[in-house]
C-alpha cells in the first residue's frame, strides 16, 4: 500500500473542480454585490453551469478516467452529470423570480443549489461506497437547508426539520450498511466488493446480507420508495417551489445514479431471492404513489406522490436487471426531469405571493386565461401520464419492454394498471384548466422571460423525446454500455 | 411514394392551420377542414387502381433504430378502404357540422380537433408498425375526448368525455402490454411480419394473453359489450361528431384491428367464442337496448353497439365468407348509420329535441329528412333493394357455415333474434319521429337548410348502390380488403336476389319477429328504465371510480398522518421485519461458535445494565428518564473494561457525559413536560415494536459476531510508523503524516465554526 504520491487526474476532476469555483465564486461574489444587482448571481451561476455541460459534452466519448480510485468519470457519469447540470440550470431559471421576491439570502440559495449538484455528481461518478455517502450528504445538507429557506412559513420550516430528521435515518441505514459490507468484504471499492461476490458463496453470509440490505434501504430512502416515501410529500410540499423541483427532478436521478452504479458494479449479477423483494417495492411504490395521489387537492403534493409513483416505474426497470433496463432508466431520467421542472415552472409562474401551495381549483379556466401556461402544463400532464406524443410514453414504453424482455409480464401488467389509475389525476389537472369555468380575482400573470425559456425548452424537449426517441435512447444505451456489459 | 406521408400528415397541418385560418375565415373555417379531408380523399383515390391490381405501397420513415422500430405507411386494400371511409366521411360531415355549429361557438377550435382527430384515425389505419399504431390508437382516444367535450360547459359532456377517455385508453394500455408480448414471440414490429407468422404466434405459449389483451383493446375502442356503456354518454357530444366518430369512424378502429390482426390470430376456437361470441352477444344487447330508448341519440348509441357486434362476429366467425361479409356490412354501416346521425341531427336542429315522446308526424314539415331517414333506415333494418339486405343475407349464410359445437345452432338463432331487434327500432325510429301522432317540439318544426341537407342525401343515396349494383363495390373496394385481411384472393358473390334458401327464410322470420316485438317497445322501455336504472354497468364503472378515489383518501390518512413518529414507525416495523424474515428464511444460526460462561462480575453489571434500561422505560418523567439513561451508558462504558477495550470504554463515557450534560441543559431550558396518558393499546404497541426492534439489533449483533474478520490496519501503521513519517508517537505520525489532509479540513472546519459562533455571539451583543 502506498500512501504518498497519488497522481490525481486533474482532468478527469474538470467538471467537478468547475462546479466548485463557480459555487465559490457565486458565495464571494454575493458579498460585494448591492441587493439590487443580485440576479447577477443567477447569471455566473448558469454561466458556470453551461461551461462545465460543455466540457462534458465535449468529453463525452472519451475514455474512461479514474481519479484517486474515488471517482470514475465515463460516459455513464458523463451522461448523469449533463442530466444534474440541466436540472440545475432549469432550477435556477425558474428560482430567479421567487428568490426575488422572499428578497433574502440569495447568495446563499444559488451557491447552495449549485454544492448539492455537485453531491449528485459525485455520487454518479461514485467507485467507492465512500464516495455514494459523501455526494448523498453534499447533495442532502444544503436541501436541508434550501427546504428551510422561507424561515418564516411554518410549513417550509416543518419540511426542513422532517426531512433533516427521516434523511439522517437514511444516512444512517447507508453507512450501517456500508460498514457491514465492509466488515464481510474487507474493501469499500465497487470493484473490489463485486470481485469477491462474484462467487455465490459469499452471498450466504449473513453480514453481506444485512449490509446489503442496509445500503439498498438507504438508497431506497433517497429514491423514496415505499415504505420508505413518508419524508417525501410533506417536505415536498412544505419547501419553496423551486426548491421541490429541483429536488423532485434532481434527486430522484441522483440517488437512481448511485443506485443504478452500486447494482451494475458491486452487486452484479444480484442472486435471483433478492428479486422479490425489489419486485414488492416497486409493486408498492407504484401502487401507493398513484392512489394517493389520486385525492390530493393540493398540486404540488399531488406532484409529489406522483414522483414516488414514478419511483415504482424506474424500480421495475431496477428489477428486470438487463442492459435495455438500465439504459431505459437513463432516458427516463430525462424525460421525468424536463416534465417536472416543466410543471413546476407552471406551478412558479402562476404562484402568487404567500400562497406556497396552490390547490387545483385556482387553476380553472386557465387554458382560457393563458393558453400558453395551459398548454404546456398540458402537454407535462400527459407525459407524465404516459399518453403517446409524449416523452412521457416512449419513457414507459422502454422500461416496459425492458420488463417483459426480461419475464417479468406480471410485474409489467400491474405498472400499466397504475399508470391507468394515474391517467385520472394527470388529466383532471387537464380538465380543470379547460373545462372549468375561470374564477374571479385571478388575473393572468406576466411571464418572465426565465420562465418562459423553460417552459419552451421543457415542452420541447418532451414533444421531441415523444417523437423522435431515436438520439437520446442511443445516449442512454451507450452510456450504460460504457460501464455495464 | 412520397404521397402516403402527405397524405398522414396533411390533417395534422390542417389542424395546425386552423386556428390561425379561423381569424381571417370566421364562420368559413368549416370549408378549409372540408376540403382538407376532399384532397385527403382525392389523393387517396390515386391509389386505388394499383391497389385494386393486388399492389402494396409502402413509405418508410426510420424511426427509432435500436428498437428496430421504423414508421412504415402501408397500403393495401384493408387500409386504403378506411382511409378512403375516414377522408370522405370526413369531408361530408364536416361540410354538415358548418351549418350544424351555432355561429356563437368557436368554429376554430371544433375544426382543428376535428381534423386532429381525422389524421390519427388516418394513423391507426395507415401505419404498419404496432407501436406507432398505438402511438395513434390513444391520439384518436385523446382528440375524441377533446371532441366529446367541445360543450365543455356542460356536467355531462365533462362526465361522458372523462368516461370515453378512461375506457377506451385502459384497454388501449391492455392492448399494449398485448403488442410488447406479440413483439416477443415474432421478434418485431413491423406488421406484415408479424402478420407473416400466424403459425407461429398460434401455436406461442403467449397466444392466449395476445389474444385476450389486443382483444380487449378492440372492445373498447368498438364499444362491444361489456364496455358499450361509455358510447351513449358520449353521444352528448355535438351531432356530427357523434356521426363522425361514434359511427363511421372510430368505433370502427376496433373493428380494423381485429381484421388487420386476422391472418396472425384468427381460426382457433378462441378466436371464435371470444370475437364472435362477444360479437353476437353486443348484437342483442345492443339491439336490446336500443329499443328502450327515448332519447333518439342514445337509439343510435345503442344501435351502433350493436352493429358493431354484428360485424365482429363475422369476423370472429373466422372464416373468408365471414370475412367478406363482414367488411360488406362495414360499408353498408358506415353509410346508413353516418346518414341516420345527420338525419337525427337536421331533427334536432329544427325541432330543439331529441326525444321520442315530443315527436311525431314530421313527415309533411321535413319532407326531405323524412325520405333520407327513411331509405337508411331500411338498410339498417336489412330490407330490400337496399345494401343493408345484401350484407345481411350474408352474415345469415355465414353463420350458417359455422361448423363447431354449440356454436353452430347458437350463432344462427341469436343472428335472427339480433336482426330482428334490429329491426324493430329502425321501425320505431322513422315511425315515432314522422309518422303518427305530431308531438309537441319546443321549436316549429320546418326543413332543414339546403347547405345541410347535402351530405345526408349523398350518404342516403349509397345504400341503394349498394344494394342494387353490389358487385362494382366488390371489384374495387371490398375484393381488394376481403384479399388483404386474409392475404389471399376471396371468391366475392354479391347480389340482391340469392335465391331461395335458409338465408332468405331467416330474412322472412327476421321481420315477422320485428313485428311482433315492436308494439312491446314501451313496455321494453319502462322496464329497462325500472331494471337499468338500478343495476347497470354504468353502477359499476361510476362505484369502481369512488372506491378509487376512496381508497386514494384512505392511504393518504392512515400512511400520511404527517407525524414524524408514525412514519418512524412504519420504517421501523419495516425493517425488523427484514431483518427477522431474513434470518428465518435463511436458518441463521444465532448461536455463536464458541462461547465461554459469564463470569460473576460480569453478571453483576449485566444484570444492572438490564434493571437501569427497564427503570428507564418506567421513569414519570424525563429528567429521570435522561439521568437513568446515562446510567446505562456508564455501566456499558464498565462492561468495555472488564472486557479489556479501555479505548472503547474511554470514547464511551466521554460521549455520555457531554450527551447528558447538553441534555440536562436542554431540559432545564424547555417548559415543563407532562407525558400524555397514552392508551394501553398504544402503549403495547410502542413495546411491541421497541421489543422487535431490538431484538433484530440483538439478532444481527449475534449473527455477525464470530465472522472472519480482515486483519486489522494497526498492524501496517506500527510498521510504517517510523520509515513512512519519521515517527515513534504512531497517533501523532497519523495524525500529522499519514492523514495530514485529513486533519488540515478538520482543523479548517473547526475554524470555520469558531468563526460562525463568533459571529453570532458578537450579533447578540449588538441586539
Amino acid at each position: 500500500m502506498s500512501v504518498t504520491g497519488t497522481q490525481l487526474d486533474w482532468g478527469g476532476m474538470a467538471p467537478f473542480l468547475l462546479l466548485t469555483a463557480t459555487a465559490l465564486g457565486t458565495l464571494l461574489l454575493d458579498l460585494f454585490l448591492s441587493p439590487r444587482h443580485r440576479v447577477r448571481l443567477a447569471y455566473l451561476g448558469l454561466t458556470g453551469l453551461l461551461i462545465t455541460m460543455a466540457l462534458l459534452v465535449h468529453g463525452f466519448g472519451g475514455q474512461e478516467r479514474v481519479v484517486a480510485e474515488m471517482l470514475i468519470v465515463d460516459d455513464f457519469s458523463r451522461f448523469f452529470h449533463l442530466v444534474f447540470l440541466l436540472i440545475a440550470a432549469l432550477t435556477i431559471l425558474v428560482s430567479v423570480k421567487s428568490v426575488e421576491q422572499e428578497g433574502t439570502h440569495q447568495g446563499e440559495y444559488y451557491t447552495l443549489v449549485l454544492f448539492a449538484t455537485l453531491g449528485m455528481m459525485v455520487m454518479a461518478s461514485a467507485a467507492d461506497l465512500i464516495m455514494v455517502f459523501l455526494g448523498l450528504e453534499a447533495l442532502s445538507i444544503p436541501l436541508y437547508i434550501l427546504s428551510g429557506f422561507l424561515r418564516g412559513d411554518v410549513r417550509s420550516n416543518e419540511s426542513a426539520l422532517k426531512y433533516l430528521l427521516l434523511g439522517a435515518f437514511a444516512s444512517a441505514f447507508l453507512l450501517y450498511g456500508i460498514a457491514f459490507l465492509y466488515g464481510a468484504v474487507g474493501s469499500t471499492r465497487l470493484k473490489s466488493i463485486a470481485a469477491h461476490l462474484g462467487h455465490g458463496a459469499a452471498w450466504e453470509n449473513p453480514l453481506v446480507f444485512l449490509g446489503v440490505g442496509l445500503l439498498l434501504v438507504g438508497l431506497a430512502f433517497k429514491v423514496a420508495a415505499v415504505p420508505f416515501h413518508m419524508w417525501l410529500p410533506d417536505v415536498y410540499e412544505g419547501a419553496p417551489t423551486p426548491v421541490t423541483a429541483f429536488m423532485i427532478a434532481g434527486t430522484k436521478a441522483a440517488a437512481f445514479s448511485a443506485l443504478l452504479r452500486v447494482f451494475g458494479t458491486a452487486l452484479s449479477p444480484l442472486p435471483p431471492e433478492w428479486i422479490p423483494p425489489l419486485w414488492v417495492v416497486a409493486l408498492l411504490t407504484m401502487g401507493v404513489g398513484n392512489i394517493a395521489a389520486l385525492t390530493q387537492q393540493s398540486i404540488k403534493r399531488m406532484l409529489a406522490y406522483s414522483s414516488i409513483a414514478h419511483a415504482g416505474y424506474l424500480l421495475v426497470a431496477v428489477v428486470a436487471g438487463t442492459s435495455r433496463g438500465f439504459s431505459s432508466i437513463l432516458f427516463y431520467l430525462v424525460v421525468y426531469a424536463f416534465m417536472n421542472l416543466g410543471a413546476f415552472a407552471v406551478i412558479i409562474a402562476l404562484a402568487r405571493q404567500g400562497e406556497e401551495s396552490p390547490t387545483l381549483s385556482s387553476y380553472a379556466g386557465l387554458g382560457f386565461r393563458h393558453p400558453v401556461l395551459a398548454f404546456s402544463m398540458a402537454v407535462f400532464m400527459f407525459s407524465l401520464a404516459g399518453l403517446p406524443p409524449t416523452g412521457g410514453f416512449m419513457g414507459k414504453f422502454y422500461i416496459f419492454s425492458a420488463a417483459v424482455e426480461a419475464d417479468y409480464v406480471g410485474l409489467v401488467i400491474i405498472a400499466v394498471v397504475c399508470s391507468l389509475i394515474s391517467v385520472f389525476f394527470y388529466l383532471r389537472v387537464v380538465v380543470v384548466m379547460y373545462m372549468e369555468e375561470p374564477r374571479e380575482g385571478h388575473s393572468s400573470p406576466v411571464l418572465s422571460p426565465a420562465i418562459l425559456v423553460t417552459l419552451f425548452l421543457a415542452t420541447a424537449a418532451i414533444l421531441q423525446l415523444g417523437l423522435l426517441p431515436a438520439g437520446v435512447w442511443d445516449l442512454a444505451v451507450r452510456s450504460v454500455q460504457s460501464f455495464w456489459g | 411514394m412520397i404521397l402516403l406521408p402527405v397524405v398522414l400528415f396533411a390533417p395534422f397541418v390542417g389542424a395546425a392551420l386552423t386556428p390561425l385560418l379561423a381569424r381571417y375565415l370566421g364562420r368559413r373555417i368549416g370549408w378549409w377542414a372540408a376540403a382538407v379531408a376532399l384532397g385527403n380523399t382525392l389523393a387517396l383515390l390515386t391509389l386505388l387502381p394499383s391497389v385494386v391490381h393486388g399492389d402494396t405501397l409502402r413509405f418508410t420513415i426510420p424511426w427509432v433504430p435500436l428498437l428496430n422500430a421504423d414508421l412504415t405507411i402501408l397500403v393495401d386494400g384493408l387500409s386504403l378502404f378506411f382511409a378512403l371511409l375516414i377522408s370522405f366521411a370526413g369531408c361530408l360531415i364536416m361540410a354538415y357540422g358548418r351549418f350544424y355549429l351555432d355561429p356563437r361557438e368557436e368554429h376554430g377550435k371544433f375544426f382543428a380537433y376535428m381534423l386532429l382527430f381525422m389524421g390519427s384515425m388516418l394513423g391507426v389505419v395507415l401505419i404498419g408498425n404496432l407501436i406507432a399504431l398505438f402511438v395513434f390508437w390513444e391520439l384518436t382516444s385523446f382528440s375524441s375526448f377533446l371532441l366529446i367535450g367541445f360543450w365543455d360547459r356542460r356536467e355531462a359532456s365533462r362526465y361522458g368525455a372523462t368516461k370515453a377517455l378512461l375506457i377506451t385508453a385502459g384497454g388501449g394500455m391492455a392492448m399494449l402490454i398485448g403488442f410488447i408480448l406479440l413483439q416477443q414471440v415474432t421478434g418485431s414490429w413491423d406488421l406484415e411480419t408479424i402478420l407473416r407468422q400466424g403459425d407461429l404466434i398460434r401455436a406461442s405459449s403467449l397466444y392466449l394473453p395476445i389474444l385476450g389483451l389486443v382483444f380487449l383493446g378492440c372492445m373498447t375502442k368498438s364499444a362491444q359489450t361489456p364496455f358499450h356503456i361509455w358510447l351513449p354518454n358520449a353521444m352528448e357530444a355535438p351531432t356530427p361528431v357523434s356521426a363522425y366518430l361514434h359511427s363511421a369512424t372510430m368505433v370502427k378502429a376496433g373493428l380494423y384491428l381485429v381484421a388487420r390482426l386476422h391472418p396472425a390470430l384468427s381460426g382457433t376456437e378462441a378466436w371464435l367464442y371470444l370475437v364472435g361470441g362477444v360479437g353476437i352477444l353486443t348484437l342483442c344487447v345492443g339491439g336490446f337496448l336500443a329499443l328502450g330508448q327515448d332519447d333518439l341519440k342514445a337509439l343510435l348509441a345503442y344501435s351502433t353497439v350493436s352493429q358493431l357486434g354484428l360485424i365482429m362476429a363475422l369476423y370472429g366467425l373466422g372464416t373468408s365468407a365471414g370475412v367478406v361479409a363482414g367488411s360488406f356490412h362495414l360499408m353498408n354501416h358506415a353509410a346508413f348509420k353516418a346518414g341516420l346521425f345527420l338525419c337525427v341531427g337536421m331533427v334536432e336542429h329544427e325541432t330543439g329535441t331529441r326525444r321520442l315522446s315530443q315527436l311525431g308526424g314530421l313527415w309533411r314539415a321535413m319532407p326531405w329528412t323524412a325520405v333520407f331517414t327513411l331509405v337508411s333506415a331500411a338498410a339498417m333494418a336489412g330490407l330490400p333493394p337496399f345494401g343493408g339486405f345484401v350484407s345481411k343475407e350474408l352474415f345469415y349464410g355465414a353463420t350458417l357455415d359455422v361448423n363447431a359445437g354449440g356454436a353452430r345452432i347458437l350463432f344462427p338463432i341469436l343472428a335472427v333474434a339480433g336482426s330482428a331487434l334490429t329491426f324493430a327500432y329502425s321501425l320505431r325510429l322513422v315511425y315515432g319521429v314522422f309518422f303518427g301522432r305530431p308531438g309537441k317540439p319546443p321549436k316549429h318544426p320546418h326543413e332543414a337548410p339546403l347547405g345541410m341537407r347535402w351530405s345526408p342525401l349523398i350518404l342516403a343515396a349509397l345504400n341503394p348502390l349498394l344494394g342494387l349494383w353490389p358487385n362494382s363495390v366488390g371489384h374495387f373496394l371490398l375484393g381488394p380488403m376481403a384479399a388483404a385481411i386474409l392475404r389471399h384472393g376471396a371468391e366475392i358473390h354479391l347480389a340482391l336476389w340469392h335465391g331461395f334458401g335458409w338465408p332468405l327464410l331467416m330474412s322472412a322470420m327476421t321481420i315477422a319477429a320485428g313485428l311482433f316485438i315492436y308494439p312491446a317497445r314501451s313496455r321494453i322501455q319502462h322496464w329497462q328504465e325500472e331494471v337499468f336504472s338500478r343495476l347497470s354497468l354504468d353502477a359499476i364503472y361510476d362505484g369502481s371510480l369512488r372506491v378509487l378515489s376512496q381508497s386514494g383518501r384512505g392511504v393518504s390518512l392512515s400512511l400520511q398522518s404527517g407525524f414524524l413518529r408514525r412514519y418512524l414507525l412504519w420504517i421501523f416495523s419495516f425493517l425488523s421485519l427484514v431483518v427477522f424474515s431474513t434470518f428465518i428464511w435463511d436458518r441463521v444460526s444465532l448461536l455463536p461458535a464458541e462461547a465461554r460462561s459469564v463470569l460473576s462480575y460480569e453478571g453483576i453489571l449485566l444484570i444492572l445494565t438490564l434493571v437501569t434500561s427497564i427503570a428507564v422505560v418506567l421513569a414519570p418523567r424525563p429528567l429521570p428518564a435522561v439521568i437513568l439513561l446515562g446510567g446505562v451508558g456508564y455501566l456499558v462504558g464498565i462492561l468495555f473494561i472488564v472486557l479489556y477495550a479501555p479505548d472503547l470504554a474511554l470514547t464511551q463515557i466521554l460521549i455520555e457525559t457531554v450527551s447528558l450534560i447538553l441534555f440536562l441543559l436542554v431540559i432545564y431550558r424547555l417548559p415543563p413536560f407532562i407525558p400524555e396518558q397514552a392508551s394501553r393499546g398504544r402503549l403495547l404497541r410502542d413495546g411491541l415494536l421497541a421489543t422487535a426492534v431490538g431484538g433484530a439489533v440483538a439478532a444481527v449483533i449475534l449473527a455477525t459476531a464470530g465472522q472472519g474478520y480482515f486483519p486489522s490496519i494497526a498492524e501496517f501503521f506500527l510498521r510504517e510508523s517510523v520509515p513512512g513519517g519519521g515517527g515513534r508517537n504512531v497517533v501523532n505520525v497519523i495524525l500529522i503524516d499519514f492523514r495530514g489532509y485529513d486533519t488540515l479540513g478538520e482543523v479548517t472546519v473547526l475554524a470555520i465554526a469558531l468563526l460562525g459562533v463568533y459571529t453570532l455571539l458578537a450579533k447578540k451583543d449588538t441586539r
